[in-house]
């Protein structure tokens, strides 16, 4: 009897062991719960969201498309190891759905770093959307606007790194350092929404030949900072030694960059005439490698054109956004004002204007108090920001003194332009004045959250900067 | 017979309560200010919750409630007994339809969930069916995996913690008692400690107190965390603690949230086998005459099928039950009943 | 002994019987219970003109020994005049030392075992007791360095076949009084010899006898390794992993015994068992205590390392990456998905066949002999590790993190049955339920090995239950210094209970 029972008994544990694999297995092989292998995902670097002229969604996908060299280097650094899909679609998910059906795979967004848009969106709500609820999606991935389309973005292929996913995830984080950008991951933006009167700011990413076209209009905004660009920088030639040196770098680079470039303008070309067929026609849509043929060739043709590649994105300004939509542009020396007030900045090279000469220091963050106070009815946000400054070690005291003045000034100029564009135009709370509110004054806030707007019209922020040598 | 010690007995308290608390707080569309405090309110609540269960350990120190119950009246005996089972099913039955809501929110498409709470089941069975002493060595190390996840998703996060994210609110009472409610029906440890005290060596009563303490701190942690990092994200995440998983990125892992599903695995089958386990003592102190492990059988198809029927549906959550119910069966076994045996005729009060 | 005359004597019931007082009738009787085998030498002689027979078996006795010790000496016996049964039997027992051991023995199951155990016995006409001389000269292996467990710095000496110089080589290196051997037959027709050894006053009564105990409950016929001793040592629990620890290393043994544990020795088998033992001594080899403390430390810390990857490496990489590829940095995953681009499987067969190739492998190499063993490797290397990549049958990255496991398993051999099919276990949960699966695994083994215990001691002390004291010989390894004294026994671990 005793026996029996343990017989059953272990039959049982066998029976519901076996059936559970067995469920296993079913599972694994066919329908929803269908496994599927790393070769068989569209391994999405960066995903780039336009609108087309009838209110449709345009998804870029930025994928894997490795070339190696040999069966021991599957992914050659040296090559563009990408390439990018388009569809159109009424909604985001109906548009990655049919770039999944033109490539026969499934996208995996679990390791996309960045979701660009293009410069004609112009309600975020539905990516927001989007961002929040598809699959895999991490909270810190970036989300950045271009000037142009996304999709024109994320075509550029670029030789230096493994793809310019990585390059523009890598470009946005030394610009969070150094203030000429705004910490842009997707969690931040839905916490600024969130908290403020629904403002947030997004970089704005370009593409440097759009740059030279129009450099100068916009003297002013053209960086200090440059990438890539160390090997001949003296540091106080501005906007025009940038163009000066795209041009030198181009004539070094006689014909090869220039075939690619017209290569690129082609693929351009045919990319922009295949949208308006791709809806029907697979191949158009689905492979836009026009340009990586030209830029492949003239990456082994040479060293120069790689770095004309590299310099192929840079942040310049940002984008407000309120209530979901794209309000207005603010400037490179505004971001850098918006870096001091609110987050600090680890360096920041300032060229101070000495005689005719430019003198460059670098300028970083120490301290920031913050006071709030209430007097006759208006609320004044004292900051207090302490800075330090590193000289050359050639400059004399007197020339300290003189340059820390100088910087001292301009970076009070553009906090003070900051301040102006976005708290007295805009009424864009980006200075954390929800958080101010909160942590000093409880019934303020409470007014805030009724009225942000009326409460950021009594708004005065008074900077004072403290350098420290 | 005393087969746990001291430090084991907090572990398995504590595991059987932080299960929610790394779940679901701070919960979604809910006060953090207003949290904080009902945490606070509901841990004192619990301190007090627990004296007549340990003046019961003073008095009885060999004997687990069920026993007690058994020996005044059998037929009373017999029924608090079923009580007990029948609220480690209850209980049982929540965790796995939470778990299974967790994996099927946070990784859809990767197994279906009556898979993921089958498993769950079958080796917390097994679990069970080891005995206290097995799932308490198991506990030391599944509290040593949940420590260090909690330190490395700490310590990936450290840069991105921001004071500017913290926002308070003016507490409501309203909101504040609606915590605390939700906070208590969680209090679960009432259900085990009765049944489990006569198994710890020494220091029963202060394990209890030990387990809330540093339940209250890591509920704390947590939070704070949660709010330090994710900011007003929170009003929208359904598992704050996982989502942090999201966010962290480390040299050397991408993304932390996968790497932090294997703590939610391991606190949650010992806390079903937990349950598992006193429903078997309870039943087997009931009915001595069939085998315990006959129960223990019952109990795990019982905790399954219950389970098993609301996931299919898809329905992860009944408040009543989840809620109201389990806090009844708390109250009576874990409060009342104690107290009755303690303060009862003809027992002589034993203080130290 | 009327029915004694009566039953005739034979194989099977010659173990209690006495022999017999005439000679002539006790030859008969060996001869009839050995059925005439042909290793049993009886020579009859006359000493002092009374009859006698030396016994011994062919080979098991020392040719030279008998003619030194045993023929010479009986020859050059002599009474003047008929010397009587009581003379031969005075003169062999208490006025000669004919050899190191002697017995007098009563019964036919004494005189075999003897026999058998490479003495000499000298049957006397009209006397019923013979006498038995230790002259074992048995071909036996000489000590030799351990083959499994091999150090740098300790010993070089292992265990070998012959019960006695093991024995011999513990008592070497444990010259106290307190060391006690306790030896007993096992196994009815084998009759092996099984030795039970501790320190009086350092293993605990209840834990000597227990074992004692465990082993008069082995009810098999024959004993030929430690394998048959082992299941009855560990107790009833069924587990996967193994409480009693077993060692070919004399210092090692010695190690543990003073450390308050049990010893068994086998004889015919180059190990010895230890009971109870812990978990983490399967990461403890006796280099570590050569080695200063701080290489020691970090040489525990990569075997702990190594035995999560021999276990777990290939299960959690199947998991990632057919389950959660999200885990893996960007280029880690963009070079395995370019090297999966063009491999015909999915990562999770792969795995599980290249997994399956080496135990293959393995395996091979290690029941085949030494040379073509060798040969065996070469032939892995070269199939596995080139052909198969160039020929794109398996990524290679998959092969590193197999040939990682490899080498990983090889770190603690006393795991590897364990190791290896916890690893074919995990690569399957892996491979249908990612992480999820290698969890219950995981989940599955911590309950296996926490619900072992071993005469009180449970498996897992001192991590779980949590002993601090011990844990400073498990994280780092104390100097002996502070080691020295204060080592815990394994009986004051807590949650060890009293037996």
């Amino acid at each position: 009897m005793k026996q029996n029972r343990i017989i059953l008994k272990r039959f049982s544990i066998i029976t519901i062991c076996v059936l559970f694999i067995f469920s296993l297995c079913s599972c694994n092989s066919t329908g929803r719960y269908a496994k599927r292998d790393i070769d068989e995902k569209i391994i999405v670097h960066a995903l780039g969201i336009d609108m087309t002229k009838d209110g449709k969604f345009e998804v870029t996908l930025q994928m894997l498309a490795q070339q190696g060299s040999g069966s021991n280097t599957p992914i050659d650094p040296s090559k563009p190891n990408s390439a990018s899909v388009s569809q159109i679609a009424d909604t985001i998910p109906a548009a990655i759905e049919r770039c999944e059906t033109d490539l026969g795979k499934k996208a995996f967004l679990g390791h996309s770093e960045l979701i660009l848009l293009g410069k004609n969106v112009e309600d975020l709500n539905p990516i927001f959307d989007f961002a929040l609820n598809a699959e895999g999606i991490s909270l810190g991935i970036f989300m950045a606007y271009t000037d142009v389309t996304a999709k024109e973005i994320l075509n550029i292929k670029i030789t230096s790194g493994t793809y310019s996913a990585e390059v523009l995830k890598e470009i946005f984080e030394e610009s969070v350092k150094n203030g000429t950008s705004t910490e842009c991951e997707l969690i931040r933006h839905i916490d600024n929404i969130e908290n403020t009167n629904g403002v947030t700011v997004m970089p704005i990413i370009k593409k440097i030949k759009d740059d030279k076209k129009s450099s100068d209009e916009k003297e002013n905004s053209s960086s200090e900072e440059n990438f890539g660009e160390s090997k001949s920088d003296d540091s106080n030639v501005k906007s025009e030694n940038e163009k000066v040196k795209s041009e030198s770098s181009e004539d070094s680079q006689s014909e090869s960059s220039s075939k690619s470039e017209e290569s690129s303008s082609k693929s351009e070309e045919s990319s922009s005439k295949s949208e308006e067929s791709s809806s029907k026609s697979e191949e158009s849509s689905s492979k836009s490698e026009g340009g990586s043929g030209g830029g492949e060739e003239s990456g082994s043709g040479g060293g120069s054109s790689e770095e004309a590649e590299v310099t192929a994105f840079y942040i310049d300004g940002a984008v407000i956004i309120k209530n979901k939509k794209p309000q207005s542009v603010m400037t490179r020396d505004e971001i850098i004002g918006l870096s001091f007030l609110n987050n600090g900045i680890a360096e920041q090279e300032i060229d101070a204007k000495l005689g005719d000469t430019f003198k460059p220091v670098n300028v970083g963050s120490v301290k920031k108090d913050t006071k709030v106070s209430i007097k006759n009815n208006r609320v004044a946000v004292d900051i207090n920001l302490t800075l330090s400054y590193e000289f050359y070690k050639s400059y004399s005291e007197k020339e300290k003194k003189i340059i820390t003045a100088k910087a001292t000034e301009h970076i009070y100029s553009i906090c003070n332009k900051t301040i102006t564009k976005a708290l007295k135009e805009e009424k864009a709370d980006i200075f954390e004045i929800h958080s101010l509110l909160n942590h000093n004054d409880y019934t303020l806030y409470e007014e805030y959250k009724k009225n942000p707007d009326a409460i950021l019209e009594r708004v005065d922020i008074n900077i004072k900067i403290d350098p420290q040598n | 017979m005393r087969k746990i010690s001291f430090g084991q007995m907090i572990t398995i308290l504590f595991l059987s309560r932080i299960f929610y608390a790394m779940t679901f707080i701070p919960f979604m569309y809910s006060d953090v200010t207003c949290q904080v405090i009902g945490f606070s309110i509901s841990t004192a609540i619990e301190c007090l919750a627990v004296i007549p269960v340990i003046i019961l350990y003073k008095k009885h120190p060999d004997k687990n409630l069920c026993q007690v119950a058994y020996e005044k009246s059998k037929i009373f005996g017999i029924l608090i007994c079923v009580a007990f089972a029948f609220a480690a099913v209850l209980v049982i039955n929540r965790l796995l339809r939470y778990f299974g809501y967790f994996m099927y929110v946070t990784f859809p498409d990767f197994l279906p969930s009556w898979i993921v709470i089958g498993a769950i089941a079958i080796i917390s069975f097994y679990a069970a069916f080891q005995g206290i002493e097995a799932i308490a060595r198991s506990a030391g190390i599944a509290f040593g995996f949940f420590v260090l996840s909690f330190i490395i998703v700490t310590a990936a996060l450290w840069t991105k913690m921001s004071f500017t994210n913290v926002i308070y609110n003016y507490p409501s009472i309203k909101h504040i008692s609606h915590e605390v409610f939700n906070e208590l029906s969680k209090f679960t440890e009432l259900l085990l400690f009765p049944i489990l005290y006569p198994y710890i060596k020494e220091k029963a009563g202060k394990s209890i107190y030990a387990a809330l303490a540093l339940k209250l701190i890591f509920v704390y942690l947590i939070t704070s965390i949660c709010v330090l990092t994710l900011g007003s994200y929170l009003n929208i995440s359904k598992f704050p603690f996982f989502d942090l998983g999201t966010y962290a990125e480390t040299f050397l892992i991408e993304r932390l949230d996968a790497f932090l599903l294997p703590a939610w695995i391991l606190i949650a089958f010992i806390k079903t086998a937990l349950f598992m386990l006193i429903a078997k003592i309870a039943l087997s102190t009931g009915f001595k005459k069939v085998k315990s492990n006959v129960f223990l059988l019952i109990i795990s198809v019982a905790a399954f099928a219950a389970s098993l029927a609301a996931v299919l549906q898809e329905k992860w959550s009944y408040s009543v039950l989840d809620k109201t119910v389990i806090m009844i069966l708390i109250l009576i076994l874990g409060v009342v009943l104690p107290l009755v045996y303690c303060f009862g005729k003809g027992d002589e009060n034993e203080t130290e | 002994m009327e029915g004694k005359t009566v039953v005739k004597v034979n194989e099977y019931n010659y173990e209690t019987a006495l022999i017999s007082k005439s000679l002539k009738q006790a030859i008969l009787d060996l001869k009839i219970i050995s059925g005439k085998t042909m290793d049993l030498n009886i020579m009859e002689v006359e000493l002092s003109e009374h009859k006698c027979a030396v016994v011994s078996i062919e080979g098991m006795a020392s040719t030279s020994s008998m003619a030194e010790l045993v023929f010479r000496p009986l020859m050059e016996f002599d009474v003047k005049g008929y010397a009587t049964e009581d003379d031969v039997f005075k003169f062999l027992t208490k006025q000669s030392l004919l050899s190191a051991e002697r017995k007098i023995l009563t019964t036919y199951g004494e005189v075999f075992l003897t026999l058998f155990s490479g003495f000499a016995v000298v049957f006397i006409d009209g006397c019923d007791k013979c006498v038995a001389f230790g002259i074992q000269g048995f071909d036996k292996r000489s000590i030799e360095e351990p083959t499994s467990d091999g150090n740098l710095n300790g010993s070089h000496e292992g265990f070998i076949e012959t019960i006695r110089t093991n024995i011999s080589l513990i008592r070497r290196r444990l010259k106290t009084p307190k060391l006690r051997f306790d030896m007993q037959q096992i196994g009815s027709d084998s009759k092996t010899d099984v030795c039970v050894a501790y320190i009086t006053d350092k293993a605990p009564q209840g834990v000597i006898d227990k074992v004692k105990e465990n082993l008069n409950k082995i009810n098999l016929d024959t004993i030929i390794t430690t394998g048959y001793v082992e299941p009855f040592l560990q107790g009833k629990h069924k587990s996967l992993f193994s409480n009693v620890l077993s060692t070919d290393r004399p210092d090692a043994f010695c190690a543990k015994l003073n450390e308050g544990r049990v010893g068994i020795l086998v004889d015919g088998v180059p190990l010895a068992l230890i009971c109870p033992s812990l978990f983490i001594e399967n990461f403890q080899t006796i280099d570590d205590y050569v080695n200063k403390p701080f290489y020691t430390t970090y040489i525990r810390w990569i075997k702990y390392i190594a035995f999560f990857l021999a276990i777990a490496l290939p299960g959690i990489c199947v998991a990632i990456a057919t389950n959660h590829p999200e885990i893996l940095t960007h280029k880690f995953l963009m070079n395995l998905a370019a090297s999966e681009e063009v491999t015909p499987y999915s990562f999770f067969f792969e795995a599980f066949i290249i997994t399956i190739m080496y135990e293959l492998m393995r395996e091979a190499g290690i029941r085949l002999p030494k040379a073509i063993g060798g040969a065996v490797s070469i032939v892995g290397a070269l199939i596995i590790g080139d052909a198969a990549v160039s020929s794109s049958l398996v990524s290679a990255p998959l092969l590193i993190i197999i040939g990682l496991t490899a080498t990983a398993s090889f770190v603690i051999p006393n795991l590897n049955p364990q190791t290896s099919v916890f690893r074919m276990l995990f690569i399957i949960s892996g491979g249908f339920a990612g992480l999820f699966g290698i969890t219950l695994c995981f989940a599955f083994m911590l309950i296996n090995i926490s619900a072992l215990e071993n005469y009180g001691v449970p498996y897992n002390a001192p991590i779980s239950p949590f002993t601090f004291k011990a844990m400073r010989d498990v994280v780092t390894r104390p100097s002996f210094l502070k080691l020295g004294r204060s080592k815990t026994v394994v009986e004051n671990l807590n949650g060890a209970k009293k037996i």
